[in-house]
């Protein structure tokens, strides 16, 4: 049986009501069984979920302030908030904050777990980082200070890119 | 061609195809929703350069289309093979797909993500499946800067899909668990450990045909290889249970049921694409018990019997005409 809401989910709540005598049975997966309140079942409806935070107080008060905006693609998170839909990429770094709760509601964790090779291709610029932080340690080791102070100035460079 | 609705089901029909997925996007481009025309036209361009110059050997072997270089009803007949969404069929402008000739792996740019690799096989090969779409997953975003984060993982459009960018789906036919009621608490205790079922062809309430979609549901903080894991040992016990159930169920009836549908299915004139998934799931049934023992391929006709389908096929028709045409089509290859 699927769900009489959404009309897609398998239907795993089950409610009778009685109004006047007459019975209604309802049938709603655990997601919308979620939205009626019925059950605790964690939501994955990004949207809805964000939109819980206009409630909340202490956005009003970023709102009262001059509005945050994503440097890149200028997706705000009321925007975000508003359809579920994340701008772009750097909207993750600029409300990271404020979507963590939500990202951790969806999936339980906020962490990645990066397997095989996948960590050697996307993170090759901090091992140049840490070659460089390598070498740094041996000209300072070795007093050579001038080469050591050019190193460093790369290590800060590479970092403010990250 | 091989065509994953041409191959015939593993595990005695219950498990009809197996899908990976994965969602990446470029870095420094706003996601597709947030993108202008000129944008977008930039990705496909950005993207097409990739395959073309690709000594890939699966890369090599597909092709580049533009969507709004594909005809309406073939675009809808996609969506019928489970190959692209809808939205990207109704909206096909600067969006594009890249495909193999037997349409197992495909591309979507500037769906949901920019873009969305997608590797379907008929039966139940989850490695087989991942293998081919983590090759070309690796090939496309080797020759790309790919928006990624140490903490969150591959970033997408939409923070479900966070972390690993993967889904697996496994298509069951489960019409014993369906008609028992079981599928219901099934499905509650697969949801609190992080997969869905979903009816794939739902109407109303029910799920037309039984045919379920079993796929993860988290893609962060768990591996790749844990949520095909998991999802295996799913799939394994709901054929179990799926198989257990015929014991509860009075053999006869269930036979009746079965070479009814098929008859009706060999001696029909006019049939609804309703009322053909209707008899088509008894076939499958019919198979996956062992009672029907012809070489029989209830999911190609199932596939090549939806509206879209044969109007690619036979040109444009009312719905009447498709209704004889279906019959027609159906019989034909029962005779
Ligand atoms: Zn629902
Ligand atoms: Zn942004």
């Amino acid at each position: 049986m699927l769900c009489d809401k959404c009309k897609k989910n398998v239907a795993t709540t089950h409610i009778k009501t009685v109004i006047n005598g007459q019975v209604t049975n309802t049938h709603l997966c655990g997601e919308c069984a979620m939205y009626e309140g019925i059950s605790s079942y964690k939501p994955t409806n990004i949207a809805d979920m964000l939109l819980s935070v206009f409630d909340d107080e202490k956005f009003i008060d970023t709102q009262k302030k001059n509005i945050k905006k994503c440097s890149l693609c200028g997706t705000t998170f009321q925007e975000i908030a508003n359809n579920g839909k994340v701008g772009c990429g750097e909207c993750y770094k600029t409300f990271f904050e404020e979507l963590l709760p939500y990202i951790k509601r969806i999936h339980g964790s906020t962490k990645h777990i990066a397997t095989d090779n996948l960590n050697a291709h996307f993170e090759n610029k901090n091992d140049d980082i840490n070659k460089l932080k390598e070498k740094l340690k041996i000209l300072i080791k070795e007093e050579r200070f001038e080469e050591a102070a050019e190193i460093r100035d790369k290590i800060k460079e590479s970092e403010r890119k990250e | 061609m091989g065509y994953w609705f041409n191959d015939a089901c593993d595990n005695n029909g219950i498990i009809i195809s197996t899908r990976v997925r994965f969602a990446r996007n470029i870095k420094e481009f706003p996601f597709p929703s947030r993108m202008d025309d000129d944008k977008k036209l930039e990705l496909n361009k950005k993207i097409k350069s990739v395959i073309d110059n690709s000594d890939n050997k699966l890369l090599k072997e597909l092709k580049f289309i533009y969507m709004s270089d594909i005809p309406e009803i073939e675009r809808y007949s996609m969506v019928e093979r489970h190959i692209i969404s809808k939205d990207f069929a109704s909206n096909p402008k600067n969006r594009s797909i890249i495909i193999s000739n037997d349409e197992s792996i495909s591309v979507m740019i500037g769906e949901e993500d920019h873009i969305r690799i997608q590797v379907l096989k008929s039966g139940f090969d989850i490695d087989d499946t991942y293998k081919i779409a983590k090759e070309v997953d690796n090939a496309i975003i080797s020759c790309l800067p790919i928006a990624y984060d140490e903490r969150l993982g591959f970033l997408t459009e939409c923070p479900t899909n966070l972390g690993t960018g993967l889904r697996v789906s496994v298509m069951m036919h489960l019409p014993l668990l369906e008609a028992t009621g079981r599928i219901s608490y099934l499905a509650d205790s697969i949801n609190k450990i992080g997969f869905t079922v979903r009816g794939m062809y739902g109407e109303g309430s029910k799920a037309v045909s039984s045919l379920y979609q079993i796929s993860n549901q988290i893609t962060l903080g768990i591996t790749e290889q844990n949520a095909m894991d998991n999802l295996k040992s799913i799939v394994k016990q709901l054929i179990e249970k799926e198989k257990a159930c015929l014991e509860l169920i009075d053999m006869i009836k269930l036979e009746d049921k079965c070479m009814r549908s098929l008859a009706i299915l060999k001696g029909a004139r006019i049939i609804s694409s309703e009322e053909m998934m209707e008899h088509l799931s008894n076939v499958l049934l019919g198979i996956s018990s062992s009672i029907i023992k012809d070489n029989i391929l209830p999911m190609k006709l199932f596939v090549e019997g939806q509206p879209s389908m044969l109007m690619s096929k036979y040109g444009d028709l009312t719905p009447n005409e498709r209704d004889i045409k279906r019959a027609e089509m159906i019989r034909e290859y029962l005779s």
